[in-house]
Formats: C-alpha cells, sequence, structure tokens
C-alpha cells in the first residue's frame, strides 16, 4: 500500500535551509515520527509530503506515484495526493457544526467504482468501472457514522466547534481526517495543545488507531516521549540535517551522535569530558570527572585510527552534499552540556584523546561499595521513581532510582557505572564510537 | 559578489564631484540673484520713475531659469561623470542603476534649461529613453553575471505558482492595479508638459514658435519655467510689486496647504485623543452616548461644519453676504480671521478628523495590557510619569497613523477651504484648471510627491511597529481614573461640544430650509411662526416670482433626485468593485506574506488612500478626457474604486492575517474547490469585517465631493449639485440636500451596523493595519 520515499529533498528560502538534502524511506503501515527541536524543518519536511509546501528540489514518491519531481517538473498539488493531515490547531471551520465539519470534505469525492459499505467504510476500485460519481447525502450520513463512532463524538454532532472542549475538538478534527480514507495520515504535533492527561489518553488512542486503519502514519512532534512510545521509527532532525532515523529503542540505545544522545530521554544523558587513549586489548583507559582513571570496554571491536578515517570520510561527504558555503544557517557541532555545579568554560583545543562519555540516568547506580564519592545535591520523588542529582567534585550527575527511596539533601552516597550501556563519542566531531560499559579504577 | 561596499577611494572622488558641483552651483546661484535683482530694480525705477519692491520670490525667481539652467547643467554634467564612474567600477548594480538614470536625466534637462531651442517635449523623452535604457543595461549585466538559479521560470514552476488562485489573482490585480493607479499619475506628469488650447502655455508657445522653429507644437516645458522662473509684476497702489509666479499660484497655496495639515493634526489629535483617554481610560459619565455621537463629524459630509461655520459667523458687514445666525440673534460681528481662513479651516478639518484620532488611539487604549501600567504603578512611579513614559510610548503608533491619515486627507480637502475662502493647493488647482491648466497639474504633481511621502514614513514606521507588541488582548480590566467631580463638568462639557458638532448642523440644516431667504432668522429673532415657508421643499410648478429660479420644490425637483440616483448608483458600484478587489487583495496577501510581489501589491493598492483626494480626481480627470469617458458613471467608478479599495483590503487583510492558514488548508487536503472554500469558509467566517469593506467604500462614496467634482457635469451626482445651487445662491436647496445627505447616511450606517455587527468606526481602526 502506501510506502513514502523522499529522495534529495531540500527546502531552503534565500540561504536558509530549512531542510537540507532529505532521504527518507517511510515504510507501509508505518508509525514515523519527526522528532526535532523547534525551527528544526520537521513540519516543513511533513509539509512537504502532504503538498502544502513546495520543495526547492527533490523528489517525493507516495504510493508509487510520484508527487513531486524537480527535475522531471512535476508536481501533484496537495488536494490530488490524497492524504489526511492532522492539524495542531485542528483548524475546525468554525462556521459549520461537526456534522458538517466532517461531511464537508466527502462532497468533493468523485471518482469510479466508488461504493461504501453498509457499515461506512468507502471501498474504491478503480477497475470496477463506471462513470465517475459522488457519493449520496445516505452514503455520506454512513460514513461520517462510522468514523465518529471511532473517535466517540456521535453526541456532539450538531454542536459547533466552539461549543466543544479541547479534547472533543481533537476528535472531530481525527474524524474528519479520517473520513475520506486517506492511505496516508499526517499529523503536526497534535497532542501539542492537550493538557498532560488527556495527552496521554490520547497517545495510547493513536496507537489503536494505526492499528485499526493499517495506514501509514508519519507524526511531527518536538516531544521525545511522545515519538518513543508512539513511533515504530524515529526520524530525528536538527537544523534541517537527519541526525538518525532508527527504531526508537536503537535511537535510545545507539545514539548516532552527542545531539541525539542528549535529545532522546528524560532525565537527560549524563555526559562527562573524558581524555586518554586506547589500549592494546581495544579498551579506552580514561580520566573523567576530574579525579578518577575509568576503563571503557566497547561491545565492538574497534580501532581509533580507522574509525577517525572513516568518520572524516563521512564528514567530507555530508559537506560535499551540502556545500556549507551557500547555507545562512551553519551546521556548528552540537555543544553537549556536562552538568556543573559551577559553570567553568571549556575552550580547550580538543584532539583525537578528548572523549564524551555518556551514561544514562538507570546506569548510574547508588550502592555502598560504589568507587565513586558523591553528595546527594537534589532529589525529586515521584512515588515511582525517583531522580537524584548527584555531586561529585564540581561534577553532577543525575541517577533514577526505582521505588519511593527518600534521601537527605547533602547526604554522602558512593556510586557506580553499571551495565552496558554508557556510550562514548568523540569530542572532535561528536560522533558515536561505541556502546559499551564503564568501570572505575581506583 | 559578497562586496557591496563601495571601495574608500570611489568614495573620495564621487564626494569631492559632488562636492565641487554643489559649490558651483551656489556660487553662481548667488552671484546671479543680486546681479539680477539690481538689474531688475534699475530697470523698474527707470522706466516710471516710482518706488519699486521685490519680494524675496521675485528675486528668486527672476534669476532662476538662467542661473539655475547653466548651474543645474554644470552639477548634471559632474553627476553625470560620478555616476559613470561608480557605474563602469561598480558592484553594487542598483545603486549604480539609479545613479545613472538621475544623472543622465538632470544632465539633459540642464541643456533643455538653458537652450530656449530646446525646449520641447522630445528632448526630455529622449533624456528619459536613455536613462531607461542605461539602468536596464545595468540590471541585465548584473543579472547575467550573477549564479542563475536552476529553472527558475520553467514551465512547471510557473504552472505550479498559478495553480494556486491566490497567485494568479495577485498577478492579475497586479497588473491592473499598476494600470490604473500609475496611468492616471502618468498622465498628469504627461500634462505638465502639454499646450492647453486657451491656456497661457498655448500663447507662449505661439510667441516661441515665431522665434525659433524646433518646436513641436504640441508640447512645452513653458509651463514649468513660467512657473518657476517667471514673475508678475502687480500694481498695488503707486508701488509696483514684482512677485514671482511661483509665489502667487504655488507658495503661498503650499504654505496654507501644510500649515492647515499641521494644525489640522495637532487639533484632532488634542482633541480625539483627550476624548479618547477620558472614554477608555477614566470613569467619565455618559460615555457610551458620547462615543457614539463623537463619530458623527466624520461621518457627515466634509464640508458640513463649515457651512455651518459660515451660517454662524457671517456677517454682511465683514465677509458680505448674508447675515449669519450670531449676527441674528445676538448682534455679534465676528472678526475676519475668525470667519475665513486658516483659524477657520484648521477648526473644521480638526473637528472632522478628530474621530480618526478617538478610534485609532482608542483601539489601543482600550486593547492596551493592563498590567503594563499597574507594573509602572507597584514600582511607585508618579501618575504623570507612568503616563508620559509608559503610556504615550504606546499609543505613539497610533498617533503616528492618525498624522499620516489627517495630513494626507487635509492636504487634499477641496470643500472646507473653499467655502472657508482660503487659497490652498487644491482650491488653486480649481482656480487655474481654466487657463493656466498645465501649471495646475504640476499643483496635482506636487501634492502627489506628499502622497508619496506619506507613503514612505507611513511604510517606515509601520515596518518598525511590529517590534513592540503593545496588544495583547488579555488585559482582564484597565484601572481607570477617578475624576472625582469631573467626571460630570467634563460629561456635560463633551455633551455641548459634541451636540454642536454632530447634532446642530442636522437641526440648522433642516431650519434653513424653512427661511423664506437666506439669512432670514427673523422667525426667530421676532418669535413670528409665520415667517417661515416650506416653498423649498414643496412648490411643485416652474415659479419664478417666489425667488426660486423657476425651480421646483425639492420633493418634486427631479434633477434633484436624479442626481440622488446617480451617487447611489456610483455608490453602490464603487462598493462592490471596491470591496471585491479589496477583499480579494486581503485574502490574497494574506496567503503569501513573504512574497515581495504580494506587498508590492499591497501598497499598489494602498497607494490611493495616501493620495490627496484632489490630487487623485485630477489624475483621473486628465487621464478620463485623453481616453474620452469623461463624465461617465464609468470613470467615476473606476476613481472612486481605485481611490477607496484601500479600506476594504485593509479590513480584509486584518481579518484574514488572524485566520490561521491550516483553515484553509484543511479544506485544500480534501480537495475541496477554491470557490467553495471561499464561500463556504473562509467568507462566512470573517463576514462581519467582509461586509464592512463593501459598506465603508458605499458611505464615503455618498458623500465624496473632492474626488468627483473634477470628473462629472454638476447635475451628475448629489454633491456636484451642491455646488450648483450654491453658485445660483440657493442656499436653502443645498442646505436640504445636505440634510437628506446627513440623514441617509446615519441610518444607513446605523441600519448596518445593528443588522451586520459591522460599522464605518471599526473600519477606520483597520486603517492602523
Amino acid at each position: 500500500m502506501a510506502r513514502i520515499e523522499l529522495t534529495h529533498v531540500t527546502k531552503r528560502w534565500g540561504g536558509f535551509y530549512a531542510v537540507d538534502d532529505l532521504d527518507l524511506l517511510i515504510d507501509d503501515n508505518a508509525f514515523v515520527t519527526l522528532l526535532g527541536p523547534s525551527g528544526c524543518g520537521k513540519t516543513t519536511t511533513l509539509r512537504m509530503i502532504a503538498g502544502l509546501e513546495t520543495p526547492t528540489t527533490g523528489k517525493i514518491t507516495i504510493d508509487g506515484m510520484t508527487v513531486f519531481d524537480s527535475d522531471a517538473g512535476i508536481n501533484v498539488p496537495a488536494n490530488k495526493r490524497r492524504v489526511g493531515f492532522l492539524f495542531q490547531n485542528y483548524a475546525l471551520w468554525p462556521n459549520m457544526t461537526v456534522f458538517q465539519n466532517i461531511a464537508f470534505g466527502l462532497g468533493n469525492i468523485k471518482e469510479p467504482g466508488l461504493s461504501v459499505t453498509p457499515e461506512g467504510e468507502i471501498v474504491r476500485d478503480p477497475k470496477a468501472g463506471g462513470a465517475a460519481r459522488k457519493l449520496t447525502k445516505e452514503e455520506i450520513k454512513r460514513i461520517v457514522a462510522r468514523v465518529s463512532a471511532i473517535v466517540k463524538i456521535e453526541p456532539f454532532m450538531d454542536r459547533y466547534p466552539g461549543e466543544l472542549s479541547g479534547g472533543q475538538q481533537q476528535r472531530v478534527a481525527i474524524a474528519r481526517t479520517l473520513a475520506p480514507g486517506p492511505k496516508v495520515l499526517f499529523m503536526d504535533e497534535p497532542l501539542s495543545n492537550l493538557d498532560a492527561k488527556l495527552r496521554l489518553e490520547m497517545r495510547s488512542e493513536l496507537q489503536r488507531l494505526h492499528l485499526s486503519t493499517g495506514s501509514t502514519f508519519v507524526y511531527v512532534t518536538h516531544d521525545q516521549m511522545e515519538a518513543m512510545t508512539l513511533a515504530t521509527r524515529i526520524c530525528l532532525i536538527s537544523n534541517g540535517v537527519l541526525q538518525q532515523y532508527d527504531e526508537p529503542l536503537t535511537v535510545y540505545n545507539r545514539p548516532n551522535n552527542t545531539f541525539v544522545a542528549d535529545f532522546v530521554g528524560n532525565p537527560a544523558i549524563n555526559f562527562m569530558n573524558a581524555r586518554g587513549r586506547q589500549q592494546e586489548d581495544g579498551s579506552f583507559r580514561l580520566r573523567i570527572l576530574g579525579e578518577y582513571d575509568a576503563v571503557f570496554t566497547p561491545s565492538e571491536r574497534i580501532l581509533v585510527d580507522s574509525w577517525y578515517a572513516d568518520a572524516e570520510k563521512k564528514i567530507a561527504a555530508f559537506e560535499a552534499k551540502v556545500r556549507p558555503e551557500v547555507k545562512t544557517n551553519k551546521d556548528v557541532p552540537f555543544n553537549y552540556p556536562v552538568a556543573m555545579v559551577q559553570d567553568i568554560p571549556d575552550d580547550k583545543t580538543l584532539d583525537r584523546e578528548d572523549w564524551a562519555l555518556g551514561v544514562r540516568p538507570e546506569f548510574v547506580s547508588i550502592c555502598e561499595d560504589g568507587p565513586v564519592e558523591g553528595e546527594v545535591f537534589s532529589a525529586m520523588p515521584t512515588g515511582m521513581e525517583t531522580t537524584v542529582r548527584i555531586r561529585v567534585g564540581n561534577f553532577l550527575l543525575t541517577s533514577v532510582v526505582f521505588g519511593g527511596v527518600t534521601y537527605k539533601i547533602g547526604e554522602k552516597i558512593r556510586l557506580r557505572f553499571s551495565g552496558n550501556g554508557a556510550v562514548l563519542f568523540s569530542r572532535v566531531n561528536g560522533r558515536l564510537v561505541s556502546t559499551g560499559t564503564v568501570e572505575i579504577r581506583r | 559578489m559578497n562586496e557591496k561596499k563601495l571601495h574608500p577611494a570611489k568614495k573620495i572622488v564621487g564626494g569631492l564631484i559632488l562636492l565641487m558641483g554643489v559649490l558651483i552651483f551656489v556660487q553662481s546661484y548667488l552671484g546671479f540673484v543680486t546681479d539680477q535683482l539690481t538689474t531688475i530694480l534699475r530697470l523698474e525705477a527707470e522706466e516710471t520713475g516710482a518706488a519699486v519692491s521685490v519680494d524675496f520670490f521675485g528675486a528668486l525667481a527672476a534669476s532662476f531659469s538662467y542661473v539655475a539652467g547653466i548651474a543645474t547643467f554644470l552639477v548634471a554634467m559632474l553627476l553625470t561623470v560620478a555616476g559613470i564612474l561608480v557605474l563602469v567600477s561598480g558592484n553594487n548594480s542598483k545603486r549604480c542603476g539609479v545613479a545613472a538614470f538621475l544623472t543622465v536625466l538632470g544632465a539633459v534637462f540642464g541643456i533643455v534649461m538653458i537652450v530656449p531651442a530646446l525646449h520641447s517635449l522630445a528632448w526630455c523623452i529622449t533624456a528619459l529613453v536613455l536613462a531607461v535604457v542605461l539602468v536596464i543595461i545595468t540590471f541585465a549585466t548584473d543579472w547575467a553575471l550573477r549564479e542563475k538559479t536552476k529553472n527558475r521560470f520553467a514551465p512547471a514552476r510557473v504552472k505550479t505558482y498559478l495553480s494556486k488562485p491566490q497567485n494568479a489573482i495577485l498577478l492579475i490585480l497586479g497588473i491592473i492595479l499598476t494600470v490604473t493607479t500609475v496611468f492616471p499619475m502618468l498622465t498628469i506628469l504627461q500634462d505638465t508638459v502639454k499646450l492647453h488650447p486657451g491656456s497661457i502655455d498655448s500663447t507662449a508657445e505661439a510667441a516661441m514658435a515665431a522665434r525659433f522653429e524646433a518646436i513641436d507644437g504640441t508640447h512645452t516645458v513653458y509651463n514649468w519655467t513660467n512657473l518657476f522662473g517667471d514673475t508678475i509684476t502687480t500694481r498695488v497702489g503707486r508701488e509696483r510689486v514684482v512677485r514671482s509666479v511661483a509665489s502667487i499660484y504655488l507658495w503661498t497655496p503650499l504654505l496654507n496647504s501644510v500649515l492647515i495639515s499641521i494644525f489640522a493634526c495637532f487639533g484632532a489629535i488634542l482633541y480625539g485623543g483627550t476624548f479618547a483617554y477620558l472614554v477608555t481610560r477614566t470613569n467619565l459619565k455618559f460615555k457610551k452616548y458620547l462615543s457614539s455621537i463623537f463619530i458623527f463629524p466624520y461621518i457627515m459630509p466634509q464640508w458640513t461644519l463649515a457651512v455651518i461655520w459660515q451660517n454662524l459667523f457671517n456677517s454682511n458687514v465683514v465677509t458680505g453676504g448674508n447675515d449669519g445666525l450670531f449676527v441674528s440673534l445676538f448682534h455679534v460681528y465676528m472678526p475676519k480671521w475668525w470667519c475665513e481662513g486658516i483659524f477657520p479651516v484648521s477648526i473644521v478639518l480638526a473637528l472632522h478628523y478628530a474621530p480618526f484620532a478617538y478610534i485609532l488611539i482608542g483601539g489601543i487604549f482600550r486593547n492596551m495590557d493592563a498590567n503594563l501600567e499597574e507594573a509602572a504603578t507597584i514600582l511607585n512611579t508618579p501618575r504623570l510619569k507612568t503616563f508620559t513614559r509608559v503610556t504615550l510610548p504606546l499609543v505613539k503608533p497610533a498617533i503616528l497613523s492618525t498624522i499620516l491619515l489627517v495630513f494626507s486627507s487635509a492636504m487634499g480637502s477641496y470643500p472646507i477651504p473653499h467655502y472657508l475662502k482660503l487659497a490652498t493647493l487644491s482650491t488653486q488647482y480649481v482656480g487655474m484648471s481654466s487657463n493656466r491648466a498645465g501649471q495646475a497639474s504640476i499643483l496635482a504633481v506636487i501634492m502627489m510627491c506628499f502622497g508619496f511621502l506619506i507613503l514612505l514614513v507611513n511604510q517606515r514606521t509601520t515596518s518598525g511597529r511590529k517590534n513592540f507588541t503593545t496588544v495583547t488582548g488579555k488585559s482582564g480590566q484597565s484601572s481607570t481614573v477617578n475624576l472625582h467631580a469631573g467626571r460630570y463638568i467634563l460629561g456635560i462639557l463633551l455633551i455641548i461640544t459634541t451636540l454642536c458638532t454632530g447634532i446642530l448642523p442636522i437641526i440648522l440644516f433642516a431650519i434653513e430650509t424653512f427661511l423664506p431667504n437666506p439669512g432670514d432668522y427673523s422667525f426667530i429673532t421676532h418669535g413670528i411662526a409665520g415667517h417661515t415657508t416650506t416653498k423649498w421643499w414643496i412648490t411643485s410648478e416652474n415659479l419664478t416670482e417666489n425667488g426660486m429660479y423657476g425651480q421646483k420644490g425639492i420633493l418634486y425637483n427631479s434633477e434633484i433626485w436624479n442626481a440622488f440616483g446617480g451617487t447611489l448608483l456610483v455608490a453602490v458600484l464603487c462598493a462592490l468593485a471596491a470591496g471585491t478587489i479589496g477583499t480579494l487583495i486581503g485574502y490574497c496577501v494574506s496567503k503569501n506574506r513573504r512574497s515581495k510581489w504580494a506587498a508590492y501589491v499591497n501598497n499598489m493598492a494602498f497607494l490611493p488612500y495616501l493620495m490627496p483626494s484632489l490630487a487623485v480626481g485630477a489624475a483621473f480627470f486628465i487621464f478620463g478626457s485623453s481616453i474620452g469617458i469623461y463624465n461617465t458613471v464609468l470613470l467615476l467608478v473606476l476613481a472612486g474604486t481605485i481611490k477607496y479599495i484601500p479600506f476594504a483590503s485593509r479590513s480584509a487583510l486584518n481579518s484574514m492575517m488572524q485566520l490561521s492558514g491550516e483553515i484553509e488548508e484543511a479544506a485544500i487536503i480534501q480537495d475541496v474547490p477554491w470557490w467553495k472554500r471561499m464561500f463556504r469558509i473562509i467568507i462566512p467566517i470573517q463576514k462581519t469585517s467582509i461586509i464592512s469593506g463593501f459598506l465603508l467604500p458605499f458611505m464615503t462614496c455618498l458623500r465624496e465631493l473632492t474626488l468627483f467634482m473634477l470628473l462629472c457635469g454638476q447635475g451628475k451626482l448629489i454633491t456636484t449639485m451642491l455646488g450648483y445651487f450654491d453658485e445660483m445662491g440657493l442656499y436653502a436647496f443645498s442646505s436640504g440636500i445636505n440634510l437628506i445627505l446627513i440623514v441617509l447616511i446615519l441610518v444607513s450606517n446605523t441600519l448596518v451596523n445593528k443588522l451586520t455587527g459591522a460599522s464605518i468606526d471599526s473600519g477606520i481602526g483597520s486603517d492602523s493595519k
């Protein structure tokens, strides 16, 4: 069914690249989230696929049909792409009732081989032949009845949007989008206008909806939690450039670079500046947190020199592609945050012995015999878990402890880095070197 | 490519050349002024033996044509050299193009000025063509050199662009508006160098033709050289006074125009602004009544208050003509400066435009976030300081746009200075239009220049204005100042004032129509009810003996009712055309916020609004005459539409901007056709502001005189008919017409307001962007 393919899609205004050379393959029946900080180009990408925005160059195909190709001069307008779009502010027409809102678009469908099942499902069978026809009033009513039952808004059919609550408006908007039976459904931050509780509820409903409709969903959000929980694949974009396109857990566990590592995960990953070199056995001897010697054992075999050569090749290829000299929005390496009690500016020149070590909070475990000594800086229990910030020298580490443990601020504790979820990045280019385990040597 | 700055050496060279040019100009000019002055004085003294005085402009003018010619030539030549230098070395094509354009133009005009035989349009056109070609070459080279964007005008791109209705509409409207706005302006420019049969330029040109041969017989620069270069000698008693043509026909009226415009701005802002403050920020009494009656003077025809002023204060002794009410009732003879000239004109204009200030400033006061002032109060800021440092800066944008609007409107106002006998650019234009037609066109061009200037200022201020958002619209309740007893005193004072400006005119007009003779108020002074008459209303046959010059009474006068019909027809057509086009522009521009073309179309539509009405009227008069549609409804509707599109486009743009683009995109995605989107979604949502976009042109057309009076015969429209009756001395008729007009406007305003919620004041409010 509906597979979406973007090849070398670029959108720019003058020298400002909103989306820069994006290649993306969205599988049929996928639930892909476009994730990124605000202004990174994710909404522009979505609108380009939907046809509401015209790319500067590139090619887009939906379901085997080329809808945009700058070289061939193809540009299928949004209304002919047969897609559904759920807007951030719902965009319900305030002058129409709920019923009219849902039925309005149905009145425009005119194609051959159209039929509607008694349950209100549109069946398109162009091969069935016959002249192009419109839907009858009766059919429209059936369809509206079906979609309004899906989102449970039957009691409000005669109300105006202004008389509905935010959550109800959202449901109406979903029903309106579903009504014409689109093969692809685009959603632009659909939950951002709802309150926290409602958001959680709608999230699960969207998941069910994805399952029951079997359509391809493309979903824009800046909330990494939404992306993690809903998506089958996450497409993380920053400054118009694709950072990583992977399954949620891969993005979480094997972030391509420091930006991805920092953006995904809440509380955020702990970054530590590290200095050291690779040993004969493949492990890294690193000095972290000012005074501790640590050994980082990669989970796969890598050689630093060949890794650097490889990375440089990739960077050169990337720069040749995006032509940084004409771009006004420059791609500066992401400046990952190192939490400190007192910020000390770090402006040393970096070389190949500088690393950034990332440890997720769940791998910072507090235990009696931990090699690292620290002091509780702040503790935030939620009942289910407690987020503790621990001061180690001038540095701060975040740890998540499950269960309702209470800590006293200022309390002395010891900790260790457990599990094999640590990630090592090069500070020179911010790229992932490897995942692995960290062990502190006294 | 990247280096946009001029090389410092080039800067210095250019600067030196410019400085030299200016110095030569000043030096030679001063020398010739004194020289010429003494020559004139000597000649005059020899000839008559009488005392001779030369005024400043006279001296200026006497020397102007000759000296300025040489100097202009020199400066122009030097500038040409500088321009070409910059051009050759140029790295900023735009600046070079403009430099070349100006210098070539300057050089050729310089030659034209000092060589009389070349006084012909052919030379001016040559200059223009030369300059334009140079500019085109510059830009073309630059464009060719620049890195080309791939497939910029590829058919697919053009097709995609035009497949969006808003783009196609913008393209078409842009072209139409450019033609209909720019063309009349160009024709008026051309008119200044045209020969007008029966006008002074044709006589002069005939004399010139006898001396030189190279004259084409249809065009002349005499209108310019005469207006700016010649003198007129008049006799005042025994003394002969040499005055320049310009001083009589241009500088004095211009000065008056500027003065009344400035005074009107001050007055309107002071009165309207204070009123806005009192109504919105204090606990004044009778607010509701006051705020609705305060805008009456703006809704009523412009000349209403001027006519009322005359009817009140004129006296046979001071101003001639009939005695006014003051003289009749109280025997108070107001001095001449009170009755005619700058003072009353400014007052009347200020009263007429004060509602502008009230609506614009009051709008901000009303929506201003009260927290801003409260924050100052919390910090223990004195009240006066809060007002001057917090409140005033916030309303500054509204004050600025009031100034711009009032200035341009006052400058183009004809009826007020006409009734109150002040020579301004607009009255002077009308006075000169028969025997100095070409020079009248020059006045119109000057008025237009003011319009452009105001547009420029407006653009600067509106773009800077976006920097701070004053209006959050979330203010809970704004704190009101307690006036204590003053709330009653001020309230009653304001009631009396607004009664005088809003209700009194209607009563006075009504009374006028029952007086047996103009100015005969004997029924009041003597209390005799019999001294009134209904003849002006109900005479149904041609009688000459009752002082009505064979006119039938208003109710039976078919001419009056025909004119009324004409006015209604024009108003309806204008409203339909302007409303539709304006709404479309508002829609399309809001859809293409970033596009330069959309901004251009928007400005093109807005331009006539800031043009003085009379200048627009003059432009369309010449334009219409040249294509043979003078005195037709078509021309009236065309002029009215162009002038009033801004009313509709502003209010439409404002409301469309508030409409999220998603609302329409939601329909696009579902393949809803464009017209259905418009009629089922966009228009229903924004119907109030769209209706007021149709309503405002209609109302304004009903009472428009300045714009239309040049475009048709007197019997065509009810407003021009007024002038006819005034000339005939049938003041009762004009009062009757005024009365009907005012009542008609007030009734339809209230009616539409009640029915749709749209109102004339919300429309003005949208002018502020």
